[in-house]
């Protein structure tokens, strides 16, 4: 047996420790503030484990949401409760030692259950034998492009895309719905936002030279996706966070002018419509819904080529409803629903 | 010696997804505090997708974005490249997942203004009165 040393095993126990230490850590401590910072840590270890197993899409997508949007809706939402957690009584002690012992019990059914697993990173293994290939050695003739993960996700997986981007459109809904409507005596809990003070001009310039090229930087992740990791998830969440920055370093009201409220809206739905509208026009010209090669008459060019801009249409979709929800799931969650003041 | 070395790099991927699944799930039973709760849902949401991207790790391989010849042929071999399709799946379930958060969230903000407090037994006392 031989063991290639390009997977560095050292690194991967050193990285998947340190989460563990984190994940301890992040439930134990007593402040919530602190478990939010830490919970944003174990993203970032996770993220370089993503990279490690050459999951760069996902790695790219792990830093954009798991560490920078999670955190900050955790940070948001810290500011309406009570920040430290109430000691457990002596009656919860007995409950969590019986929880502990199950819970051990468990696990060690299931590890010993990981023998039956194929060996780690073999590449014979039945996952990386049936279909996967089939996708890397077709997807390029198939599809025009080079990214097998984009081709797979927006192509041969687009049903399956389309309503993950409903499933982030009604998450924004359903938001939006729990916390707008605040009545009067609940209002209470919206005093606990501390008052933002004065003006920050270094933060302010900062975010001035730093959003039009992360703004950029995400148009080019969403477009040049079919070559590079990227793609609509990425791309969209990179400029919903160039929203929140400017909401985080200039405050609420000031975002809100730039990206109102309406348009939000419209484009939370628009990205959703605009997926299913190209399914829709593939079906209404006689192919299958979704189905890109429809669209080769109309665009003037092969099956193929037509396949690969479908993709990158529906990418353009998933885009802006990712972007727009983000920027409503801040807006709605940093600011307990009355759109006054944010973090 | 060799063969025990051999066991523990060929498994240990493994054996991480599953201590990390048991320690969100057990902050997910145990833990009083909401909050606690919903940060022991993102570790164990975590720990299930580190397990499905070690399924599609293969040894040797990189990324899996088709690589050129210099007479622009891509270079079509199936153990060059990482099994992309756990990838696809886990990209669009960690999107899905900060969904969740947000949905979690806005749910423990409404609990805080309609009981004061997130703390679950103190959510109960105020809830039998």
């Amino acid at each position: 047996m031989t063991w290639d040393t390009s997977l560095l095993w050292q690194f991967d126990i050193l990285i998947l420790l340190m989460m563990v230490i984190c994940a301890v850590t992040a439930l134990a401590l007593e402040g919530l503030l602190s478990s939010a910072i830490v919970t944003g840590a174990y993203s970032f270890l996770i993220c370089l484990m993503w990279t490690h197993m050459r999951a760069v899409d996902v790695a790219f997508t792990e830093a954009a949401v798991g560490a920078a949007i999670s955190t900050v809706l955790f940070l948001g939402t810290a500011q309406y409760v009570n920040r430290w957690i109430k000691k457990d009584r002596p009656r919860e002690q007995g409950i969590k030692q019986i929880t502990l012992v199950i819970a051990v019990i468990c696990a060690v059914m299931m590890l010993n259950a990981t023998r039956d697993l194929p060996e780690w990173a073999d590449p014979a293994s039945p996952a990386s034998t049936h279909l996967s290939p089939r996708y890397i050695e077709q997807a390029y003739f198939e599809t025009a492009t080079p990214n097998v993960v984009t081709a797979v996700l927006a192509d041969y997986r687009s049903y399956d895309t389309m309503f993950e981007a409903v499933v982030v459109f009604a998450a924004a809904l359903v938001v939006m719905v729990v916390l707008r409507r605040t009545s009067h005596k609940h209002r209470m809990a919206l005093h606990l936002r501390p008052k933002r003070a004065g003006r920050d001009t270094v933060l302010r310039g900062a975010a001035q030279s730093i959003i039009p090229v992360m703004q950029i930087f995400a148009l080019y992740v969403l477009f040049h996706g079919h070559y590079s990791p990227g793609g609509g998830f990425q791309g969209g969440v990179i400029f919903g966070a160039s929203f929140i920055l400017l909401a985080l370093c200039y405050n609420l009201k000031f975002s809100m002018n730039r990206f109102r409220e309406h348009a939000v809206l419209w484009c939370c739905a628009g990205g959703v419509l605009l997926y299913a509208g190209i399914g829709a026009a593939c079906l209404a010209m006689g192919w299958n819904f979704l189905g890109y090669g429809a669209l080769a008459g109309v665009l003037g060019v092969s099956d193929v080529m037509a396949r690969s801009h479908g993709i990158l249409a529906v990418e353009i979709g998933v885009g802006i409803t990712v972007m727009a929800v983000m920027v409503s799931l801040y807006n709605d969650l940093a600011s307990g629903g009355d759109l006054e003041e944010g973090l | 010696m060799d063969e025990l070395f051999y066991f523990i790099i060929a498994k240990y991927n493994y054996w991480a997804a599953l201590v990390l699944l048991f320690i969100g799930l057990f902050g997910m039973i145990v833990k009083n505090n909401l909050m606690k709760k919903i940060i022991g849902m993102v570790i164990f949401q975590t720990a299930i997708l580190l397990f499905i991207v070690s399924i599609g790790v293969k040894r040797g391989a990189t990324v899996p974005i088709l690589q050129f010849s210099p007479d622009k042929q891509p270079l079509l071999d199936a153990t060059a490249y990482a099994n992309p399709l756990p990838h696809v799946l886990i990209l669009t379930a960690i999107v899905v997942g900060v969904a969740v958060l947000g949905v979690a969230l806005a749910l423990l903000q409404k609990i805080q203004r309609v009981h004061g407090t997130i703390e679950e037994d103190e959510i109960l006392e105020d809830m039998r009165k």
